[in-house]
C-alpha cells in the first residue's frame, strides 16, 4: 500500500513550493520547509529508504537550523522589503524554467514509456520491500566503502568528525576580529 | 495493461519536482536568503533522487554505493548553505541588503 507515501510527498512539495513562493519572511519559509522534509523523510522511510531517510531528515534538520540561527543574525531578515523583479525579468526567467520543467517530463516520460524504471524497480523488487537496502542500512557496510577494512570503526570517525566540524565553528567564531 | 507506479517511481518524480521547485527559489527571488532556501531545496533533491536511484538498485554493493553518494550530497549540501549564509551575513555587515540583484561586484 503507497497511498500514504503519495501523499506525503505531495505534501511536502506543495510545502516546498509555499516556502519558495511565499517565503517573504524566513521563519515561514524555514517552517515549511521543515514541514516538508519531514514529509519527504516519511515517504523516503515508507518506501524502504532505512537508515539514509533518517539522515536526510537529520542532515535537513541541521541546514534548517542553521538558516534560522543565521537569518537572526540578519537586520531585517523578516521582512526583506525588497520589491519583485520587473516583468520582462520575471517574463525570462519563467519562460526558462517552463522550458526546463518541459525538459525534466519529457526525460520521466521517456524513462517511464522505456520502461527503465519499471525494470529497475523489477530487479530491485527481488529483495522484499522490508529488506531493500539491507546492506545500505548498515552503518558498517557504508564505512567499508569509505574506510575500507577499518569499516567497523565508521562511529567513531563519524564522531570524530563531527567534533572536529564543531570544533572548526567554535575557532571561526572570533575569526571577525582580524578584518577590522 | 497499466502497471501502477512503484514507491520508488515516486521518490523519483517527486525528487524532479522538487529539483524544479528549488530552481524556481534560486531564479526568481532577491533576496540572498530566500535563494539559499532553494539552494537547499536543490540538494535535497539530489539526496531524494540518489536514495531513490539507492532502492532501484538490486546489488547490494551498488545500493551501498548509492547510499554513500546520498550521504555525502547531503552533507556537502548542508556545509555549502552554511558557508553561504555566512557570506550573506559577511555582505550585510558590509552593505547592509541581501538584494541579490545588487550583488555583482567581485571584491577581491
Amino acid at each position: 500500500m503507497t497511498g500514504w507515501i503519495e501523499g506525503a510527498l505531495c505534501f511536502g512539495l506543495l510545502a516546498a513550493l509555499v516556502a519558495v513562493v511565499q517565503g517573504q519572511v524566513l521563519s515561514r519559509a524555514v517552517l515549511a520547509c521543515a514541514a516538508a522534509m519531514s514529509a519527504l523523510g516519511l515517504a523516503l522511510l515508507g518506501a524502504g529508504g532505512g537508515v539514509l531517510a533518517l539522515c536526510f531528515v537529520l542532515v535537513a534538520l541541521v541546514w534548517l537550523a542553521v538558516l534560522q540561527l543565521f537569518g537572526w543574525m540578519l537586520v531585517d531578515v523578516d521582512h526583506d522589503h525588497l520589491p519583485g523583479l520587473s516583468w520582462r525579468t520575471t517574463g525570462v526567467r519563467v519562460a526558462a524554467l517552463t522550458i526546463f520543467a518541459a525538459a525534466l517530463v519529457v526525460l520521466a516520460r521517456t524513462l517511464w514509456r522505456r520502461g527503465e524504471l519499471a525494470r529497475a524497480v523489477a530487479a530491485g523488487g527481488e529483495l522484499a520491500p522490508t529488506s531493500r537496502l539491507r546492506e545500505a542500512l548498515d552503518p558498517a557496510a557504508i564505512g567499508g566503502l569509505f574506510i575500507g577494512v577499518h569499516g567497523d570503526l565508521a562511529l567513531p570517525v563519524g564522531l570524530l568528525l563531527a567534533a572536529g566540524l564543531l570544533a572548526a565553528l567554535c575557532l571561526l567564531r572570533d575569526s571577525g576580529s582580524e578584518a577590522g | 495493461m497499466t502497471r501502477g507506479i512503484d514507491a520508488v517511481e515516486w521518490l523519483f518524480f517527486g525528487g524532479m519536482a522538487l529539483l524544479w521547485i528549488a530552481l524556481l527559489g534560486l531564479v526568481l527571488r532577491r533576496s540572498l536568503v530566500g535563494m539559499l532556501v532553494g539552494l537547499g531545496l536543490a540538494w535535497a533533491s539530489v539526496s531524494l533522487l540518489a536514495i531513490a536511484f539507492a532502492l532501484f538498485e538490486a546489488e547490494p554493493v551498488l545500493a551501498v554505493r548509492a547510499g554513500g553518494l546520498a550521504l555525502v550530497a547531503a552533507i556537502v549540501g548542508c556545509l555549502q548553505v552554511a558557508v553561504g549564509i555566512a557570506l550573506v551575513v559577511a555582505r550585510v555587515g558590509r552593505r547592509g541588503s541581501i538584494d541579490a540583484e545588487e550583488a555583482r561586484l567581485l571584491e577581491g
